[in-house]
């Protein structure tokens, strides 16, 4: 019983790392090894925290256009929306999209439970053709000019590879310059409709929530495929307006999470890093027991997040735009100085300059991805 | 600022900033380096480029692993050869570059 209290304090961690900008949990999951946990414990902790943190991070990626290096591709939506006015509805859109993924991902888990030792080793294989593949459509569905986008972007890719540097990467590309655009705007926050104004309806979320789940069943467990790549492939699979791409990058961000724990319990693979914290102490977990965490750490997360999105947004709404775009670029500049140091801004100056060149040449934003596929491609090949 | 000089001013300066990034990058460090030590707790990866000649891997707990390769890019998951909570692990093998990745204590990889 008092196991699942640290179910709540997981929870309650994770909503907070996931509301403070530019914070992941992968920085703070270190600090828990000096804790004298059972395993038990330990596994109600970080996966409650992971779980709670991926709904609540969706709040600074898409009101302050800050994002981290999982909701690089939700910002560019979630921002434009929420200057249509309609921040709330995409944070519910979000919102529900991540927690149907949930549910839908059961039926993938027994489908796991028989095919994933099997598949593993052949899908493999496949990956890198199919990244090549993908690298082309992006070339040839778009103008002309996003030749020159994919390729600066993947030579930055190629020269940031050995190290850790997705945050300056993703928030340069997808955030920053979408703020330095956001400042010729004019300075007040569009007002903001409170109640649930979208064309989607539940069953359209449903599919995307399944494409999710899909995509990230078939890709998620394969070395240097992050979810961000996912959701580019996703966007280039089916044509997604603003609403259904905002749905599918934020299903699958929870569906990455969700089978992160299942790679670990059913091929030893690591997938994040939280899964990389609890493979230390793994024993026998059930993955039931572990799917049981999921859900009720999900469900609370999801009923407060929905809860928190209209105070959020109310407050929102008060603020200056250009102000809080400015204060967002500064941020995002000291955040990614503190954790890259000077290397991380010379990065993020870069990768900046590509995401203003891919808008004023008008080339779909998630060119720039190609920054993580190439290298990905010749990692794997 | 017109769309035709954003494009010129941000193509400008995403040049510059690969150039810098090529000039200011640590991998250049790294080159001939001969050990990278992973504080305990640490699983990543090291990343070899150039013909690997001998590549060596011990732990505290009296491990020991040997890896020889001819590819001219190798990665290794220190996560395959069973590292475990509390090992201090040492690499030592001779490439023309190592780069060291560590996913949960990047502050704490150090080189010599």
């Amino acid at each position: 019983m008092i196991d699942i209290l640290f179910c709540f304090l997981g929870i309650g961690l994770g909503l907070a790392m996931g509301m403070v900008p530019g914070m992941h949990i992968n920085n703070f999951l270190p600090f828990f090894s000096a804790l004298a946990l059972s395993n038990q414990q330990f596994f109600f902790l970080v996966i409650a925290m992971s779980m709670s943190y991926v709904f609540s991070s969706l709040f600074p990626s898409i009101l302050l256009g800050i994002p981290n290096e999982d909701t690089a591709l939700t910002v560019l939506p979630g921002h434009r929306l929420a200057l249509e006015g309609n921040a709330y509805s995409s944070l519910v859109i979000s919102l529900i999209s991540g927690f149907l993924v949930i549910f839908i991902s059961a039926p993938f888990l027994i489908v796991f439970l028989k095919f994933l030792p099997l598949l593993y080793p052949i899908a493999q294989q496949i990956i890198p053709y199919f990244l090549l593949v993908l690298l082309a459509f992006m070339i040839f569905s778009d103008n002309k000019s996003a030749i020159i986008v994919v390729a600066l972007s993947s030579i930055l890719g190629f020269l940031t590879f050995n190290f850790n540097l997705l945050l300056p990467l993703l928030s340069g590309f997808f955030g920053v310059s979408t703020m330095i655009i956001s400042l010729s705007s004019t300075g007040r926050i569009p007002p903001q409709t409170m109640k649930f104004n979208s064309k989607l309806s539940l069953s359209n979320i449903s599919s995307i929530s399944f494409m999710a789940c899909f995509l990230s069943a078939i890709f998620g467990f394969i070395p240097a495929i992050s979810s961000s790549i996912v959701g580019t492939m996703g966007s280039y699979v089916r044509k997604l307006n603003s609403e259904e791409f905002l749905a599918l990058t934020s299903g699958t961000n929870v569906a990455y999470m969700v089978y992160s724990f299942f790679a670990l319990l059913l091929i030893g693979k690591t997938r994040s890093g939280s899964a990389v914290f609890l493979s230390q102490i793994f024993e026998s977990e059930s993955i039931f027991f572990v799917f049981g965490i999921v859900l009720l750490s999900s469900a609370i997360s999801f009923i407060i997040c929905l809860t928190l999105s209209k105070r959020f947004v109310k407050f929102y709404k008060r603020f200056n735009y250009r102000k809080l775009s400015l204060a967002s670029i500064l941020f995002v500049v000291l955040i990614n100085f503190a954790l890259s140091g000077l290397f991380g801004l010379l990065v993020l100056f870069t990768s900046t300059s590509l995401g203003l060149l891919a808008n004023s040449l008008q080339v779909r934003r998630t060119a720039c991805m190609a920054c993580l596929i190439a290298p990905t491609i010749a990692v794997l090949l | 600022m017109d769309l035709v000089s954003l494009r010129r001013f941000s193509l400008i300066a995403a040049i510059i900033g690969l150039v810098l990034i090529q000039l200011c990058s640590p991998a250049q460090l790294a080159a001939k380096s001969s050990i990278s030590k992973l504080q305990k707790n640490c699983f990543g990866s090291v990343e070899i480029e150039g013909t690997v000649t001998k590549l060596t891997y011990s732990s505290n707990a009296g491990l020991t692993a040997e890896l020889t390769q001819n590819k001219s890019k190798i990665m290794v998951f220190l996560r395959d050869w069973l590292v475990e909570k509390g090992d201090n692990i040492s690499i030592s093998g001779k490439a023309s570059k190592f780069s060291n990745q560590c996913w949960l204590f990047p502050d704490k990889v150090e080189s010599r």
